[in-house]
């Protein structure tokens, strides 16, 4: 459920905030002395939880915004120079992988469908073969076309070995897509759950109404 | 280019149409010979080669400052402090020739660069200033514009000024570092290239580059931008740096190109007349020069029209408000722009079924 | 000698002159701040309303019909941006400009127009607002020098500040303009048009603009020059931002700005370099503008504990 402190723990892991005591550690490395870009680089996607906010700038076209997390690698550009050709190649590539509904990668993200919005932000998350995704909401509000199309991705990220948070209301979603399950309740964590075949809905629900709780885990946080 | 670029383009020349129609209905109102003084604003710059050379001597400071306004635009911060970088470059132009002695071409280069460099400084304190005390950009550039009005004002009175010369004018900057004119019998400088280069720069620099990519997007949406792994506030304060270079650059190529002396005692309105550039050419440097000959034109038909009707400058003023106003609401033909909009979509969704 | 002359009443009496075009325009600035929209046509309002103040108070013969029809046309400038900004959709501050750039056209075109006259109004027979001394207060010691003895709008000014005030925080239509700011879906949720309301606010922040513009050309001078609101609508602005957008902390930043351009006058005529004794009212502007979102910015810093 939402307003237990998803949101900041999701900030905190894709640092866009740094606001927070303890330790976070990717690959082995305190998280903190990095920056977004840094993080990026190592290989972190970000699927926000508000795609108009955060993730995609709504008045520039499909290639702009595909591109905003690896423009700066060499093979897109030079010192001073955007590659526009390779980068032009590359974005219709992605439309067609990602099956995106739209005339041409020239146009304006505002116009596409929310559900082809998201896919657009999903191809830019994940066509740079993230190690680590952390994935906000990332099917709501889409049809259910796209939606189905993106937990499919997820899951073969998932198969090949790249670790995902997923963050979810859907609780099908969460437990069709999950090897392992935790529950957020006013901030802390109130069950985890290695097993989830077993888990039933009534089972979360209870730990996401705080009535049931695991004491603990009073104060863990999950390493990456 | 498709029809919402079209709609565009449509909506623009309308706006002009009818801001040129108001202005015209004024004339109407107030000048006893109104439709002489409409013949002189709208042709008045065609009867000769003189007359038509000042439309491009305009142009050159309005392409300059339409390319620096639309570089800090494209960040998305409302930096005002471009009339006053465009003033101070005017200064330092005339300063570092007055005191360097340095060989031909060189010359000019090295003065351009430094007017560049200080108008650099003028947009940058706002910038800076927000990004260490989080002030407000729009009221502390609107400062510096006055700061560096009356800065230069004593500079030219206690340090420059030519006592020889009869009216508060500096004194002559050395030919050696004046811009030569083109064409004869006009007053066409060299500073014409130099404009139309810094408009294919900022083209290239805007939508070529990384740093110009990376502006844009932190224009267009700054979390994204900062979500996406952009230094937002790194960029911003770029975009306000080499706007305000071009401002400055504006400034010291305007004096070496149009006078021999620093005479500006009261703000000239580039940065002013640079809104309305920006707001025609789309925040696009290609499109500057066109803007930047259209307000040229209409200014010196205005200067035209008032030697020789009773019609005054001011009209185009008046007229400049006016296309700002109906360009940028975006409500002016929305209907219609929604209309082709939602046709577009509809269009492109019946060709993705088909396939 | 210059400490002398800062303490000395005559020099607060000028501050306080000097204050007045400021506040009127800095109160217009929180009125319409309030509501959630940046009023950066103050400088034109001002500019409009100078030239109007004293073709209506010509037209009239009376300063004080002048001074309610030109109080008429700002209200109507508010009304014409909101219609801009709010109908139309057009950017607040690109309308603001495009208004101050039609106000330093249209001036001089129609001081031309109106009385033949360029620069300056010299041919118009304006009348102004009068000083006036208070039969009481110009007895106290000191400060009976510093407030009597000012133009009667100078009063006004300071009445304005304790009305806005009384205004925006106690009256439902304030309350309104304050919901509407504070948080415009909050405020449409509840019923509350925010449209309606910005218009009215804008309307009235330029109606209070154009008392400082007519104070302008109508008792501080007593003829309209071109372009004489000289960056007083752009100063309001910082002032009313600074003064956190309400009445009271604009009047005291106001007073502030006032006194900066006081003592420029002063130092003027003195052995100062006058350019850049100019330069004071901005300087001031600048740097208190820096220390004021200096300061908040640290405050902020620390509530939320980074």
């Amino acid at each position: 459920m939402e307003g237990n402190g998803q949101g900041q723990l999701v900030e905190v892991l894709t640092g866009l905030s740094k606001k927070y005591k303890g330790q976070i550690k990717v690959f082995d490395q305190d998280a903190k002395k990095y920056s977004i870009r840094e993080l990026r680089d190592l290989g972190m996607a970000h699927i926000p939880e508000d795609r108009m906010t955060y993730g995609c700038a709504r008045n520039m076209n499909i290639m702009d915004n595909i591109f905003t997390n690896q423009y700066h690698k060499t093979e897109y550009s030079g010192k001073v120079l955007l590659k526009n050709r390779k980068i032009e190649n590359r974005v219709n590539e992605l439309i067609k992988e990602y099956r995106v509904k739209t005339k041409s990668y020239r146009q304006s993200v505002g116009m596409l469908s929310g559900g082809n919005i998201q896919k657009v932000v999903v191809a830019r998350e994940f066509s740079t073969s993230p190690a680590i995704i952390i994935a906000n909401q990332p099917t709501r509000g889409i049809d259910v076309g796209a939606a189905s199309f993106i937990r499919q991705r997820i899951l073969d990220f998932r198969d090949s070995g790249c670790a995902i948070i997923l963050i979810s209301a859907d609780l099908n979603e969460v437990l069709e897509l999950s090897d392992r399950l935790a529950v957020i309740y006013k901030g802390q964590f109130s069950g985890v759950f290695n097993n989830v075949k077993n888990v039933t809905e009534v089972e979360l629900g209870k730990y996401m109404l705080g009535i049931k709780k695991d004491d603990r885990l009073e104060g863990i946080i999950y390493e990456q | 280019m498709n029809s919402s670029t079209k709609l565009n383009i449509l909506r623009t020349l309308l706006a002009v149409f009818i801001a040129l129609l108001i202005s015209f209905g004024i004339i109407f109102l107030t000048s006893d010979e109104p439709v002489k003084a409409i013949v002189q604003l709208l042709t008045g710059p065609l009867q000769s080669q003189r007359r038509f050379g000042n439309v491009i001597e305009a142009m050159i400071p309005l392409i300059f400052t339409g390319v620096g306004i639309s570089i800090m635009f494209a960040a998305n911060e409302i930096n005002l402090a471009g009339e006053g970088a465009f003033h101070l470059g005017g200064l330092a132009a005339t300063y570092f020739a007055l005191n360097t002695a340095l060989p031909p071409v060189i010359s000019p280069i090295a003065t351009i660069l430094i007017a560049g460099l200080c108008g650099m400084i003028v947009t940058g304190i706002p910038a800076l200033m927000k990004i260490k005390t989080e002030s407000d950009v729009l009221v502390s550039s609107l400062m510096m514009n006055y700061l560096v009005l009356y800065f230069s004002t004593y500079v030219l009175s206690n340090i420059l000024r030519d006592p020889a010369a009869g009216a508060v004018v500096s004194f002559a900057v050395p030919s050696v570092t004046q811009l030569g004119t083109i064409f004869n019998g006009t007053r066409i400088h060299v500073g014409l290239f130099i404009a139309l280069a810094a408009a294919a720069i900022g083209y290239i620099f805007l939508y070529k580059t990384k740093l110009g990519y990376e502006i844009r997007v932190t224009g267009e949406n700054r979390e994204f931008a900062r979500y996406s792994g952009i230094n937002v506030v790194k960029i911003t304060l770029v975009s306000q740096l080499f706007g305000g270079a071009i401002f400055g650059i504006g400034g010291g190529v305007e004096l070496l190109g149009m006078y021999n002396r620093f005479t500006w005692t009261s703000l000239l309105g580039y940065g002013w007349d640079a809104i309305i550039i920006t707001t025609l050419a789309k925040k696009n440097p290609i499109y500057v020069p066109l803007a930047a000959f259209f307000l040229a034109y209409l200014r010196t038909g205005a200067s035209i029209m008032s030697r020789s009707t009773d019609v005054v400058t001011e009209i185009v003023t008046i007229t400049q408000g006016i296309i700002i106003l109906l360009v940028v609401a975006e409500q002016f033909l929305s209907k219609y722009k929604h209309k082709i909009i939602s046709k577009e979509a509809k269009a492109a969704l019946v060709e993705k079924e088909g396939e | 000698m210059i400490i002398e002359a800062v303490f000395s009443p005559e020099f607060l009496n000028a501050t306080l002159r000097a204050t007045t075009p400021i506040l009127f325009a800095a109160l217009a600035s929180c009125i319409a701040s309030k509501s959630g929209v940046i009023n950066m046509a103050l400088e034109g309002i001002m500019l409009f309303t100078a030239l109007f103040g004293v073709i209506f108070s010509a037209a009239f013969q009376s300063a004080w019909l002048g001074l309610l029809a030109t109080m008429a046309v700002g209200g109507f400038i508010g009304f014409f941006l909101a219609f801009f900004v709010l109908r139309l959709k057009t950017d607040e501050i690109l309308a603001a400009i495009a208004i101050n750039l039609i106000a330093n056209g249209a001036t001089i075109l129609i001081l031309l127009y109106v009385s033949g006259d360029r620069g300056i109004s010299s041919s118009i027979p304006s009348l102004i607002i009068p000083r006036v001394t208070l039969p009481i207060i110009k007895d106290i010691p000191f400060l009976g020098q510093v407030l009597s003895n000012q133009n009667i709008l100078t009063y006004v000014s300071l009445i304005m500040v304790a009305v806005v005030h009384i205004f925006l925080y106690r009256t439902p239509l304030g309350l309104k303009i304050r919901a509407v700011g504070e948080n415009k879906d909050a405020a449409e949720s509840v019923g509350i048009s925010s449209d309606k309301i910005r218009y009215i606010s804008l309307t009235l922040s330029g109606v209070l603009a154009s008392m400082g513009g007519f104070f302008l050309s109508g008792g501080y001078m007593t003829k309209f020059t071109i372009g004489m609101s000289a960056g007083r609508g752009f100063i309001a602005l910082a002032a009313g931002a600074m003064g956190g957008n309400t009445p009271i902390g604009s009047f005291l930043v106001s007073l502030l700005f006032g006194a900066a351009q006081a003592l420029s006058n002063i130092l003027q005529l003195g052995a100062w370099p006058h350019e850049l004794v100019q330069m004071l009212p901005y300087v001031t502007t600048l740097i208190g503008l820096g220390i004021y979102s200096y300061s908040r910015m640290k405050k902020r810093q620390r509530l939320t504990g980074k």
